[in-house]
């Protein structure tokens, strides 16, 4: 495949940025996964001096107390077609299936692995890939998602526990970031981590790129279509779009190691009706359980209250730790590592052209713009169609949502929220977005028979 | 032979045929193995005995009924027509009185006792309880057809018992059960007899007389005059001990928990009695919760169905249990108004509970089809519950059961259904 990165992206991007190639090509890979087809790069002991000039910008400055942001110009990191903001479950199917589609598509990324709090917050179930469609259950979780999950299967101990019908399964959080990276890079994707999408930039009522902030500083990424899969609604919140904010619980995954060292009569120790369950939940490795802690309600956009929660987290989790290892007696019993993000269940959701609702799913309604199919958590409830509408936001163009943030009732946040939800609603969004850029039109407008006819050729699941 | 000489009779070979054929259609229909759905229901409730009772007991008259009407016009008809045109447990146990023909006790002097049972049963049915309903013929058969296509196990193979016990009597004595004992044959002679005057002035006996077929209703006394007196006073007997029983149970039934009946069922001790046991609701309920009860609530609700949430839930897209009972025991549903039916409502083990145990689980609250579930923080500093714990919504949970099937802890589990009845708006 040819790199979707050429060279000239590439001397542009320095030239752009007046950073050094070798910060650059570290910051942007080859996609192809080729070596850097960049020029001279220094070695990193190398030391350079740095002309202060060529990073000065105008600097926010105190102004009667108030902090005044300067208006500047910034460079552009890259171009593109489709731009993918945040890299978990619904950023990654939509960026692979709008490059898939033939779109030029970037995707950026606030950490330096994809997965978000699939794996990042170590929420290693996946639930929902399947549901009732009729009396016959189905995966509803194919395209992209069911390709990640069947390439994790492949794998040695990638994905295991699975449930009659191979419904939900666990996974394991480093061959999960793995598969997405390959499957990233065949699509031909750009790949932009540790860049965090902070601001759109607009044209009128139209989004057309991000500001992303990284160790480069503030630079635009510019596209034709954005895909908002922030989780936290990030960038159509900043654009002005119509959205709310729910307060859910925020927890903190943790994962213990050595666990099948601990004996059946150091299990007793622990007491209570299942002592096995206060060692958590199977992974692919019989060493490793993961242990889920649901948290108090709390505002996942205040930063106060993220901070307090990740100290007070890792706290209770080092005690919970601590007892457990004095009531078995073992020594080889450990904490093996606390997620890196916060378990952020829900925060903004778009108010977009179509509220799905929980009584829509209940007495599934056949929309004629379905996109995807949700499924059911347990696998025994109706199939329910997802349409095109839940993504668009209700006048800002040049954006669709994916994922948690997308709109939907109280009721059925519990049912968006997830893993096979976010897959298949990314999907649909990177496949939106590829057709508008195809089709030279905004968002709202793209063909819908066309979009499900590219779903259904991407092996998406669109009901029966 | 006399049986040789009237199966060659024209006659005796046209009414064999028509015998054969409604016992091939009771059994196609009971089977419900038509596309038709209210095959299943056709048998049972063609009984104009089940339809008497359970139009008095439950104050309706649903379209149902008029299945019973052909069954009515061939009684009034014929004498006994019926029992001998057209009942497949009739067929059964005249074939079977073959064995031992004329070897049975003589049944001349055996009372009516179908009447009695017919009588005491549309009494208590007045009061709400048709006591002695499942004795119907036509309810027996419907059950005992329906034992293939129902979960293996001792409460299925119950359902054929009544019939099995009905075909040991007609081969012990002969004619016993048709000629004596069947509520619904009681039915028709009480018709036939009560119908009298509007047929010519001719003195018509109280029970069947010696039939067609000897070998069925053989030694069935005629009483002749004097009849027509003799069905008022059972008439007024027979409802009057139906009723003072129907008080009676009610009383006995107060104040005992019942099981978990189906959505829509009646009030428990009115339900026990309207229930025929023929087992459809069991056969057809897709989430396989209805079992028929062995005597866990007591004998007035033996084989009637409960409901048991181990295995699944009551679906919020399924109402077939209404739609398949034939007497109203439990009522015929619209989707939306089933959803609003209240067959309990589920309660919250917090020392069980994974989630006020500390870990996240949130299943009941995903599982519930009414979203009736919802997660609720403990109060700041409070030393139990100490961590977020389910609470269930009264005005939403019609106890379908999801949260309990599918609770991960061990059995009995954290989130449990007790039985109830109602709507939802009867909790607001």
């Amino acid at each position: 495949m040819t790199p979707r990165f050429t060279r000239r992206d590439l001397m542009r991007l320095l030239g752009a940025a007046g950073f050094g190639a070798a910060v650059s090509s570290t910051v942007v890979p080859e996609a192809s996964g080729d070596p850097p087809a960049a020029a001279p790069a220094a070695t990193p002991r190398e030391r350079q001096p740095i002309d202060p000039t060529t990073t000065a910008h105008p600097l926010p400055r105190l102004s009667g107390g108030r902090v005044i942001q300067p208006e500047r110009t910034l460079p552009v990191l890259h171009e593109t077609d489709v731009l993918v903001a945040g890299g978990g479950a619904a950023g990654f199917a939509a960026a692979v299936a709008a490059a898939r589609a033939g779109a030029r598509t970037a995707i950026v990324e606030r950490y330096g692995y994809f997965g978000g709090l699939w794996t990042g917050g170590l929420v290693l179930l996946v639930i929902s890939t399947h549901a009732l469609q009729g009396d016959q259950r189905v995966q509803v979780v194919r395209g992209v998602g069911g390709e990640l999950l069947d390439r994790l299967g492949r794998l040695d101990r990638g994905i295991i526990n699975y449930a009659p019908d191979r419904i939900n399964p666990t996974v394991d959080p480093e061959a999960t970031k793995f598969v997405m990276d390959e499957m990233t890079r065949e699509a031909g994707v750009t790949v932009l981590l540790h860049c965090w999408a902070v601001d759109p930039v607009m044209d009128g009522r139209e989004v057309r790129g991000v500001v992303v902030e990284s160790k480069a500083g503030r630079q635009a990424v510019l596209a034709k279509v954005v895909v908002d899969a922030t989780g936290d609604g990030d960038v159509f919140a900043a654009a002005g779009a119509e959205h709310e904010q729910v307060l859910h619980a925020i927890g903190l995954v943790h994962r213990l190691g050595n666990v099948d060292r601990v004996t059946a009569a150091e299990l007793e120790r622990i007491g209570g009706k299942n002592p096995r369950r206060a060692l958590g939940a199977a992974t692919p490795h019989p060493s490793v359980t993961w242990v889920n802690l649901r948290g108090p309600s709390a505002d996942a956009l205040d930063v106060a209250d993220l901070s307090r929660l990740e100290l007070d987290h890792r706290r209770a989790i080092w005690q919970r730790v601590r007892k457990l290892r004095e009531q078995t007696g073992n020594a080889d019993l450990f904490l093996l590592d606390v997620a890196p993000q916060l378990g952020v269940r829900t925060s903004r959701l778009l108010a977009g052209t179509h509220c799905l609702t929980f009584d829509e799913t209940r007495q599934p309604r056949a929309f004629p713009d379905a996109v995807a199919v949700g499924g059911a958590q347990n696998g025994k409830r109706p199939a329910w169609p997802i349409p095109f509408g839940v993504l668009v936001p209700k006048q800002l163009d040049g954006l669709l949502a994916a994922g948690r943030c997308v709109c939907v009732d109280n009721r059925l946040i519990e049912d968006m929220r997830l893993i096979g939800s976010c897959l298949t609603t990314g999907h649909a969004a990177g496949a939106a977005a590829a057709i508008a850029v195809r089709q030279g039109c905004r968002p709202r407008d793209v063909d819908v028979p066309a979009l499900r006819k590219l779903l259904a050729d991407q092996g998406a699941y669109l009901g029966a | 032979m006399a049986d040789a000489a009237a199966s060659r009779s024209p006659r005796s070979r046209l009414r064999l045929a028509v015998r054969v054929v409604a016992l091939a259609a009771a059994v196609v229909l009971a089977a419900g193995v038509l596309p038709w759905p209210d095959a299943m229901v056709a048998v049972p409730a063609a009984s104009p005995f089940v339809a008497a009772a359970s139009a008095l007991a439950t104050r309706t008259l649903p379209a149902l009924a008029l299945v019973t009407v052909p069954v009515l016009v061939v009684a009034l008809a014929v004498r006994r027509g019926f029992c001998r045109w057209a009942c497949p447990v009739g067929l059964a146990c005249e074939t079977l009185g073959r064995v031992r023909r004329g070897k049975g006790p003589r049944l001349a002097r055996w009372p009516a006792v179908g009447q009695w049972i017919l009588l005491i049963t549309l009494g208590g049915a007045c009061l709400g309880y048709p006591l002695l309903v499942w004795l119907d013929p036509l309810a027996m058969f419907a059950a005992a057809v329906g034992v293939p296509f129902r979960a293996p196990g001792w409460a299925a193979y119950l359902a054929a018992a009544p019939l099995a016990a009905v075909l040991a009597v007609s081969v012990l004595a002969p004619g016993a059960w048709c000629g004596r004992l069947c509520p619904l044959g009681g039915l028709q002679d009480i018709l036939t007899t009560a119908t009298r005057g509007l047929r010519r002035r001719r003195p018509t006996p109280a029970v069947a007389e010696v039939p067609s077929d000897p070998a069925a209703f053989d030694g069935v006394r005629a009483d002749g005059a004097g009849a027509g007196r003799a069905v008022g006073r059972r008439i007024f007997l027979g409802a009057g001990v139906g009723g003072v029983a129907a008080l009676v149970t009610e009383a006995a039934g107060r104040g005992n928990a019942p099981p978990i009946r189906p959505p829509g069922a009646a009030e428990e001790d009115r339900f026990v009695g309207l229930c025929v046991r023929c087992g459809n609701c069991v056969r057809v309920c897709p989430s396989g919760i209805l079992k028929a009860d062995l005597g866990g609530a007591g004998v007035a609700g033996f084989l009637a169905p409960r409901a048991d949430f181990s295995a699944g839930w009551c679906r919020d897209d399924c109402a077939a249990c209404g739609e398949v009972c034939p007497t109203g025991a439990i009522a015929r549903l619209a989707l939306d108004r089933k959803r609003q039916r209240v067959m309990g409502i589920a309660v919250v083990n917090l020392d069980m509970c994974v989630l006020a145990g500390g870990q996240e689980c949130s299943v009941c609250t995903a599982a519930c089809p009414y979203r009736a579930v919802e997660v609720v923080e403990p109060e700041p500093g409070a030393a139990f519950p100490a961590y977020p714990y389910p609470r269930v919504i009264a005005g939403a949970c019609t106890g379908c059961g999801a949260c309990e099937s599918e609770c991960p802890t061990a059995p009995p589990r954290a989130i449990r259904v007790m039985p109830g009845r109602g709507t939802l708006a009867d909790r607001v």
